[in-house]
């Protein structure tokens, strides 16, 4: 792997390579090799023509990387927004390297287009295809975009993350990914897009293309489009007054994305259905919260499902919760279309196609549960202008308060309709691709490993202190298995009523301690059962349990912690509460 | 029976018990200066954590514990926590056990004891060798500073 040093000019250069003086475009035709990094300085570099990311040889996954940036590595959803994004985002990570393309002036070789970064199709060597670092600004038409990539199930991958998208006022699709079996990650990116802006579209397997709809999916799995960790936002959508159709992202001709632990404000996620197209496939949109400002006037859509199918679950509202909230699933179907057959329709519960035919508009029920109560479900008359609308509740769709235990399914070639069921678990979270991924972990936090190491061998500064009893504490996020520090403790602001709970009445602290067993250890666990207050205000995401030395909620005096098995944190809706069984709740061995 | 390292059995359960504030039982953190090397002539073990047999002076005329060192961190050095690799503290200064004199010593292991008398105290802490070591009359158990006893918490 090598590092290449461009000029942050798009195009230019000349002779054998010479650090920091020639273009990205003429490093990536001349000497970049997939698996390369080519950085660009810091400032402001305009393009006129892009890069089209191949050289002689094909396309390349090489990272095309900004200067000088602190990756966002917070994890986990935030109900203010305040752990994702990058670039402008409050608490963000400063950019420092900004590419200035207007579109329209020179096209792109990759497809003869306007787009700054293209790529016709991820090559097949093992690598990864990102963009990372870097700020794009200055589009000026929703028909030239910031990067366009596409890809088939290869070995290569993609990730583009730490990036800020910006297109001002500018109606705009800002990146367009191409691929129904293509995996790979879109992490820690700040969107902002003007009125109406579809900043994200994935394309599957491209117009008129129906493959998107005959492979087999399987829920919680990569081949997927991720978004995680990011903000999408309408320009100035604190003083917005309506939505306007601005979406996140667009989904089409068998596409399969995951959306999770983002942060919209005013703006939605559409999976598009239209009658005669291809609509988008499969779906999973988890842990994001869209923030409605003061302004806004009327009911607003949070998730526009006109196709496909999946699972959407612990999604959250924020902000002035005045009016409506939808996720709505309809159809762009028209009345007359009553039979189906060769291409998708009757809009959100059909799945696979076998044999090149539909297995019916209800054969893969859309399942939503432990959504906010102010994000209402329902139907509606699409553009077809189908009334009443044939999107029922209980056929189409299922909403529960927990997750089913087993849901219908129908997107293998072996599911049959009414009969197949699944159990689902989301992929990997973090995305393996970001680096980021934990897993979960228990015992003692790195500062009491540290402080309890002294107390053992009678060093006083910084000494572990003996507690005359330890409090229960909820976190929304993991400690894990590697730095066992950093979760996010519950706060009174989203949850008025919680608080730290105490283990019970000294001298026993509460705790049973079994005789150390030879190759486990000493044993100890909670001798009484422990309750935490009922959730108010908002929804909460336990991903974590900690022990604290003190009752005051936000001290970091956390000794012991327990993160929820499997990557996977529980919702806590409002009324319900963390219980811990006596003897049973919380179990910690020394060995 | 395979060799171990770490907190012995009695440690493990007494430090529990501070951890989560049972005063019963709990672990005495050392005093000032007050931990100290001893040599065994067995193993504790990996399952037992227990049981070595310390050496003595009726074979060894001139065996005794050995104080850490007297400094601010009583002769150990503590590293920072470090991501999946844990807390890693090892001894500052070399120790060297005083030379064997009436007959030659086995060692299968060294541990870490409250007190300098011997035969009293409660070990808090251990390592065994894979294999003994033969210590005969004349030479001396010599842990070099910082590599001698190195211990991480994972």
């Amino acid at each position: 792997m090598a590092t290449w040093v461009s000029n942050g000019a798009d195009t230019g250069g000349s002779g054998g390579y010479s650090p920091g003086t020639q273009s990205v475009q003429y490093i990536l035709s001349n000497f970049a090799s997939s698996g390369d990094i080519i950085t660009l300085p810091s400032g402001t570099f305009t393009w006129n023509t892009g890069v089209n990311v191949a050289n002689a040889g094909g396309n390349l996954s090489v990272t095309i990387q900004g200067n000088n940036y602190s990756p966002n590595t917070a994890t986990g959803n935030s109900p203010t927004g305040t752990t994702q994004g990058c670039g402008a985002s409050p608490g963000a990570p400063t950019l420092f390297t900004t590419i200035s393309y207007a579109g329209g002036v020179n096209r792109n070789p990759a497809d003869n287009n306007y787009e700054a970064i293209g790529s016709s199709g991820l090559p097949t060597t093992g690598k990864v295809f990102r963009v990372t670092g870097i700020k794009f600004t200055g589009v000026t038409n929703s028909a030239y975009q910031y990067i366009v990539f596409g890809g088939s199930s290869s070995t290569d991958q993609y990730r583009i993350d730490n990036c800020y998208f910006d297109s001002g006022t500018v109606q705009s699709i800002m990146v367009a990914i191409y691929g129904y079996s293509i995996s790979g990650v879109m992490d820690h990116c700040t969107l902002n897009g003007g009125g109406a802006s579809e900043m994200v579209h994935c394309y599957g397997a491209g117009a008129g293309i129906i493959t998107g709809w005959t492979d087999d999916v399987t829920p919680g799995s990569s081949h997927m489009l991720f978004f995680e960790d990011c903000i999408a936002q309408l320009n100035n959508y604190s003083s917005a007054t309506a939505e306007g159709g601005t979406s996140m992202l667009q989904s089409y001709y068998g596409a399969k994305t995951v959306v999770r632990n983002c942060q919209l404000n005013f703006c939605q996620i559409d999976q598009h259905g239209t009658q005669g197209s291809i609509g988008a496939r499969w779906f999973e949109f988890y842990n994001n919260t869209e923030f409605f400002p003061t302004g806004v006037t009327g009911a607003t859509s949070f998730y526009a499902l006109r196709g496909g199918s999946g699972v959407i679950y612990n999604n959250a509202a924020s902000g002035t919760l005045t009016f409506s909230f939808q996720c709505q699933l309809y159809t762009d179907d028209a009345t007359s279309n009553t039979t189906y057959g060769t291409a998708p329709n009757f809009g959100p519960g059909s799945g696979i196609f076998k044999n090149s035919l539909s297995q019916g508009p209800t054969s893969s029920p859309v399942y939503l549960w432990n959504n906010d109560t102010h994000i209402g479900v329902s139907t509606q008359v699409g553009n077809g202008g189908w009334t009443p609308s044939p999107i029922a509740a209980n056929s189409n769709w299922f909403v529960s308060t927990n997750q089913p235990s087993s849901m219908l399914i129908c997107e293998r070639s072996t599911d049959v309709v009414g009969t197949t069921t699944y159990s689902y678990s989301p992929y990997t979270y973090p995305h393996p691709l970001t680096g980021l991924s934990t897993s979960p972990g228990s015992g003692l936090t790195a500062t009491a490993d540290a402080s309890i190491t002294k107390y053992v061998v009678g060093v006083t500064s910084g000494a572990y202190v003996p507690p005359t009893n330890l409090y229960l504490a909820c976190f929304s996020s993991q400690f894990s298995n590697g730095p066992k520090a950093g979760a996010t403790e519950w706060t009174t602001s989203s949850n008025p009523a919680y608080a730290r709970t105490v283990m019970g009445a000294n001298p026993t602290a509460s705790w049973t301690i079994a005789a150390y067993a030879s190759g486990t250890g000493v044993v100890f666990k909670n001798t009484n059962a422990v309750s935490g207050p009922a959730v108010t205000g908002n929804n909460q995401s336990c991903y974590s349990l900690g022990f604290c030395l003190a009752s005051t909620v936000g001290v970091t005096d956390i000794q012991l912690f327990i993160d929820m098995p499997n990557d996977i944190a529980l919702s806590i809706p409002i009324g319900f509460y963390v219980y811990l069984p006596a003897l049973t709740g919380a179990i910690f061995t020394t060995e | 029976m395979a060799a171990g390292s770490g907190f012995t059995a009695a440690a493990d359960a007494s430090i529990t018990r501070t951890l989560v504030g049972v005063t019963s039982g709990a672990y005495t953190t050392p005093s000032t200066n007050g931990m100290y090397a001893a040599c065994y002539s067995t193993q504790f073990t990996a399952a037992a954590k227990s049981g070595a047999t310390e050496w003595a002076t009726a074979s060894d005329g001139s065996y005794a514990r050995q104080q850490m060192g007297v400094s601010t961190a009583f002769g150990w050095s503590i590293a920072a926590y470090v991501n999946s690799t844990g807390v890693v503290w090892s001894n500052s200064n070399t120790i060297t056990v005083p030379a064997v004199t009436l007959n030659n010593q086995t060692l299968f292991a060294l541990g870490w004891v409250d007190v300098v008398t011997l035969g009293s105290g409660n070990i808090n802490f251990f390592f065994d060798l894979t294999t003994s070591v033969s210590v005969n009359i004349g030479s001396s158990v010599v842990l070099s500073g910082s590599t001698g006893a190195v211990f991480t918490t994972y």
